[in-house]
Parts: C-alpha cells; sequence; structure tokens
C-alpha cells in the first residue's frame, strides 16, 4: 500500500519534471516555428507559379467590420477555379519581379508592381539612427545619476518612475508624438508636414530612453562596490574613480544596453506608423515623411489580398526584421552575457 | 593643483549634465501624463465609457473597445502564466547551471523577447489562422470560418507569445529569491522534488509570480500592432462577439482615430480621451505590480531567518 503510493508520488514528480522541460523547450520551439512560418509565407515570391489566391480578401482587413460567418467556404474554394494572377474580386495581380527588390521605388500592388527596397530600408536605419543618437547619451546619463549621482532617497521613487515611463504603450507615445512634438517642429521650423522622419525619431527615442537607461542601471550596479573603494583609498578622486574604473568595468553592460535598444528600435511600430507620415522615400531631410520595414508590415497588411505576391513581399519584410533581432539578441545573449557574469576580466 | 579643480569641474558639470537628464525624463512624462489628464477629461463621460460606438465611432462609447482589451488581456495571462511559470521552474529548479539544454532555452527565451511585435503578428497570422484554423475548419468540414478567421481566441495567443519571456525572467528572478536551505530540509524530510515545489517553493514565490504576471498585463495591454492581423476591428455594434469574434481595442481605437477619423477636428477630444484611458488601465496595472513587489520584498526582509 505505501509503497504503491510512493510509486505514484515520484511518477508524478517525474511527469512534472517532463511538463516544465517542455514548458521551457517551448520558448524555442516557438522561435524556430516563427522562422519557419515567416519563410514559409515569404518564398512563393521566388516560386511564382505556385502562387494561387484562394482566401478571403477581407480575412486581414481589421478596418472594415466584416461579418465573416456569412462567406460560405464553397464560395471562397470556388476561387481557386479562378485563372491565376486574378484574385476573388477578378482584379489582376501581377507577379512583383524579383530585380525590383533592389529598386527605390515601393509600389507593390500597382499595375506594374514594384517593390524596392531601399526606402524602407533606408527609412528604418534614419529613423533608428537618430533615435539612438538622442536615446543613448540621456540613457546612460540618467543611469549615471541614479547610481552614482542621485541621494539615496530619490532614487527608489526615480526608479518607480521610471519603470511607469517603460509601460508608456507605444500607440500613446506615437499620438502624443505627432501631436506635440509634430506640432511644435512645423510651427518652429516651417516644414510642411507634422509627421516625419524627425518627428517619429524623437518619439522612438522617448521610447527607447527606458531600454538603454534600465539596461544601462543594471551595467552600472553590477560593478562591485570594493573596485570603487579600492580606487578611492588609492587616491583617485570620484571622477577619477568614475573614469577610470566604473566606466571600464561597466562597458560591456553599456553595449548590451545599446544593441538591446538598436533592436528595439528597428522593431518598433506603432510610434512609426503615427508620427512618421509613412512615406516610402529615400531622402536625406529629416523632416521629409519616412517609411520604415516594420510600418509598411503593420500598414499594407490590412488591405492586403491573402497569397498575392504582395502579401509575401510583407513577410519577406518580416524575415528581414526577424533575422535582424535574432542576431542582435543571440550576439548580446552569447558574447556579451559571459563577459557579464565573469565580472571584469582586464 | 589647477589640474584637480580642473578635474573635479569635469565632474561636476558631468553630475549637472547627468541630473539635467534624468529630470528633463520625469518631466516629459510627467508633462505627458497631465497633458492627457486636462485634454481627455472632457470627452470622458459615463455615457461614452459604456455606451456602443455609432455613426463612424464619433457618437456613443466604447465600451466593447474597454471589454476587448481586457477579455484579450486576461485570456492571454491564462495561455502565458501557466507556461511561463513552468519554464521558470525548469530553469531554476531542475537544470543543471552547465546543461546545454538550459543555455539554448536561455538564449532563446532572451532571443524571443526581442522579436519585433509586428512579426509575432505575422506570424499569428500565418501559423493559428492560415494552419492551425483553416485546417481544423477543413477537417471538421465547416462551412463557415470558425477558426479559420481573425479572432479573440488567436490574437490571446499571439500575445501570450509577446509576453512569455517577460513572464519567464520575471518568474526566475523570484524563483531564486526563495533560499536553497529549504529546499535542501523538505529534501531531507523525504518529501520529491515536485512537492517541495508545490508546497515551499511555489508558495513562497507566490507573490513574485503575481507581479510577473500583473508586469506581463501591463506589457500585453500596450501592444496594438501584433493585434492588427490577428483580430482586433474598428468598430463593433455588439458588445461582445465572442472567442471566436473579432474584437475592439483601446489602443487600436486610438490609432483608428488617429488616422483614419471622417472629421479630425472632432475626433480630437475622443483621441485624448481613449489615450487617457489606454494609459491609465497600463499604468494601475504598473503601480499594482510595483506596490506588490516592494511590500513583498519587505515581507522576505522580515520573515527570511539568517541563511
Amino acid at each position: 500500500m505505501i509503497e504503491e503510493h510512493s510509486r505514484s508520488r515520484l511518477a508524478f514528480n517525474t511527469a512534472m519534471r517532463y511538463a516544465a522541460t517542455s514548458a521551457a523547450a517551448l520558448s524555442f520551439s516557438l522561435l524556430a516555428l516563427i522562422f519557419v512560418y515567416v519563410i514559409k509565407e515569404a518564398v512563393p515570391l521566388w516560386n511564382p507559379a505556385k502562387v494561387q489566391l484562394q482566401s478571403p480578401t477581407d480575412g486581414m482587413s481589421a478596418a472594415e467590420p466584416i461579418v465573416f460567418n456569412t462567406t460560405p467556404l464553397d464560395s471562397i474554394l470556388a476561387t481557386r477555379t479562378l485563372p491565376a494572377g486574378t484574385n476573388v474580386r477578378g482584379e489582376i495581380t501581377e507577379a512583383i519581379p524579383l530585380g525590383s527588390l533592389l529598386g527605390t521605388e515601393w509600389d507593390p500592388s500597382g499595375s506594374t508592381p514594384k517593390a524596392g527596397l531601399l526606402p524602407l530600408v533606408w527609412g528604418t536605419a534614419y529613423i533608428a539612427l537618430m533615435a539612438l543618437l538622442m536615446a543613448i547619451p540621456v540613457g546612460v546619463m540618467v543611469a549615471l545619476w541614479t547610481t552614482e549621482f542621485a541621494p539615496r532617497s530619490l532614487r527608489n521613487a526615480f526608479q518607480a518612475t521610471f519603470s511607469l515611463l517603460a509601460s508608456f504603450p507605444s500607440v500613446v507615445v506615437g499620438f502624443l508624438c505627432l501631436t506635440t512634438v509634430g506640432h511644435l517642429l512645423s510651427t518652429m521650423l516651417g516644414n510642411q508636414y507634422h509627421a516625419n522622419g524627425l518627428t517619429a525619431s524623437i518619439g522612438l527615442a522617448f521610447a527607447i530612453i527606458p531600454t538603454v537607461a534600465t539596461l544601462s542601471i543594471r551595467a552600472f550596479m553590477a560593478v562591485p562596490q570594493e573596485l570603487r573603494e579600492a580606487s578611492i583609498a588609492l587616491g583617485a578622486r570620484p571622477g577619477q574613480t568614475l573614469r577610470w574604473v566604473v566606466l571600464p568595468c561597466a562597458r560591456p553592460g553599456l553595449l548590451a544596453a545599446v544593441l538591446l535598444a538598436a533592436g528595439r528600435g528597428l522593431g518598433e511600430t506603432m510610434i512609426i506608423l503615427l508620427a512618421s507620415g509613412n512615406a516610402p522615400l529615400a531622402t536625406l531631410n529629416p523632416l521629409a515623411p519616412m517609411r520604415t520595414v516594420a510600418s509598411t508590415i503593420a500598414l499594407e497588411s490590412g488591405d492586403v489580398l491573402w497569397d498575392s505576391p504582395h502579401f509575401h513581399v510583407l513577410f519577406l519584410l518580416g524575415l528581414g526584421l526577424f533575422l535582424c533581432s535574432t542576431l542582435i539578441s543571440s550576439f548580446v545573449e552569447v558574447k556579451i552575457r559571459p563577459s557579464l557574469a565573469r565580472g571584469i576580466d582586464g | 593643483m589647477a589640474e584637480r579643480r580642473h578635474l573635479h569641474i569635469k565632474y561636476r558639470s558631468v553630475a549637472a549634465l547627468a541630473a539635467v537628464c534624468a529630470l528633463l525624463v520625469v518631466a516629459l512624462s510627467a508633462g505627458a501624463f497631465a497633458l492627457l489628464f486636462w485634454k481627455g477629461n472632457q470627452a470622458l463621460t459615463a455615457a461614452w465609457i459604456l455606451g456602443t460606438p455609432q455613426s463612424s465611432n464619433m457618437e456613443g462609447g466604447i465600451l466593447p473597445a474597454i471589454l476587448g482589451t481586457v477579455a484579450s488581456v486576461l485570456l492571454m495571462s491564462a495561455c502565458a502564466i501557466p507556461v511561463g511559470v513552468l519554464s521558470a521552474l525548469y530553469l531554476v529548479e531542475y537544470s543543471s547551471p552547465t546543461s546545454l539544454f538550459a543555455h539554448i532555452f536561455r538564449v532563446s527565451i532572451s532571443t524571443l523577447a526581442g522579436v519585433p511585435p509586428v512579426v509575432i503578428g505575422l506570424f499569428g497570422l500565418a501559423f493559428f489562422i492560415r494552419t492551425v484554423g483553416q485546417n481544423f475548419d477543413a477537417a471538421v468540414g465547416n462551412t463557415s470560418f470558425f477558426l479559420g478567421r481573425p479572432s479573440m481566441l488567436w490574437a490571446a495567443l499571439t500575445l501570450a507569445i509577446l509576453t512569455l519571456p517577460t513572464v519567464i525572467l520575471a518568474v526566475e528572478s523570484t524563483l531564486r529569491a526563495v533560499p536553497q536551505s529549504w529546499r535542501e530540509s523538505s529534501l531531507a524530510l523525504g518529501a520529491t522534488q515536485w512537492e517541495t515545489i508545490w508546497r515551499i517553493v511555489l508558495p513562497n514565490a507566490l507573490g513574485g509570480i503575481s507581479t510577473a504576471a500583473i508586469l506581463g498585463m501591463a506589457r500585453a495591454a500596450g501592444e496594438v500592432v501584433p493585434l492588427l492581423f490577428v483580430g482586433v476591428i474598428y468598430s463593433q455594434s455588439e458588445l461582445w462577439n465572442g472567442f471566436t469574434g473579432e474584437f475592439m481595442h483601446l489602443g487600436y481605437h486610438l490609432y483608428v482615430l488617429t488616422t483614419q477619423a471622417p472629421n479630425p477636428a472632432e475626433a480630437v477630444p475622443l483621441q485624448y480621451a481613449t489615450a487617457l484611458l489606454l494609459l491609465v488601465v497600463s499604468a494601475a496595472l504598473n503601480i499594482a505590480a510595483q506596490l506588490l513587489n516592494r511590500r513583498l520584498q519587505k515581507s522576505i526582509a522580515q520573515n527570511t531567518p539568517g541563511v
């Protein structure tokens, strides 16, 4: 009797161990699944023979209140028999010539579709770079103040404010940025558009300052107190300790903060969707409307036809973003994190 | 001497600059709050909060959007929190620090945390709707779309992927805070590892797990982008379309009011009111998590015997 009881206890113990292991494995599987499914939807772009339009065109339309229950599957399946290159609305959807991917014109649903990625990549890099140039100095300075200069009584209150700031929904940040910063810039500089590259990058900077600051605070806190004390005991002034002891020790952590913030900047969508003006222009003028890779996906997937070349090219954009973010995160995790854990190594 | 003076001035100016930056950030966020409260409270009436939208959302209310936001977040938590806690249990209780699997899992959790929401939305569309849902419909022989279309269910699952890493990392750090000696005592008394986890580790980590859950919910409540492709709609006349129906969301409502309102000038008070409501929901969740966390740390500090 007792033996049976303990056997079931042990069996339950083993079962829970497997459950926990498989839950942990889920993160890895999800990552692999995202990779596989985004590729799967992007590949037909290379293989236009297989392009078949079969799905309800309204399936992705978030902007129109359409009742789906009334669409019988038969009528959808019937569309499979439409001649290749037409969709359920009977419109002709041309394949996108792959040569146009390297061009400067983004018009994937036009009569002669072109999917030049250049303006999107340019807009993404330009807006992210401007935002990082603003966010990194401010974020690191804020972290420096919180860990090195702030009075102890203020420190907690400040960190609380800070995590509250990090929880600002990005749609709210984008909205406020468009209505205040966009307005302010156009009255100050007399530019034509409220929504432009600079407005978007200011909004983006506001959104990634918490990321930079939180990670930098962690980097500064990880510097062992003994090192500071040793430096001061040797007669170094606080400024010298900061410059020659604290900063070098915190460097890998700061690098991680910058990289992760860059990843966040590349992928941020809502702020840019609202504040950048969304015109696919490759221009040096920061006050011109621009468009990024992420905002293009969000903007156009609303009325794209499922299984059209346009649909697949949006997944291609998604694949690019996924690869960039994965590269950045795994670089931080594999190359930088171990040196953080070890502490200082010269 | 002059050099020391120079150094001192440099140090002071760095300190001043840092203080200015910190002040700037706090002032900006306080300013944003103040602006939203000031401009948002005109349109924020009980009739608006409790009504359903009419005439392209310019009249009526936004109760369906509030319900949709809350329901998607709750459904998301029901999926993400158990899985998140189990994953964290694996990392803390079951895996050895040198295990290759644990290392791979840890890297994938951090990588998953960095995947842009828009890509997760695309995945939700490609996997949940176009693969799982449509195949289910085909297998069951549904004549109408049941699961193979955007819906609350798929939206919640997509959000769950987004918040899973946040939850895992937060729960992991609370589990690590439970003293190792408590586990050892329990095991020495003959409890199995699961009994130790169930009776000793989890009860002591419960507060931290709630904090992690609330943080995940705050993150999910503010996310709109992944929902764009998997179930959010602009307007609905019913309060609730069911779990397999589409839904309104406060964040998407704000986006649509800002970009596609038929009458932009009239929409301004509604925009501010919606933004205020969304901010209040996510800020309230965040403050609740922080308060809980602070109380918890105090009680841990009081109750932990000398370890």
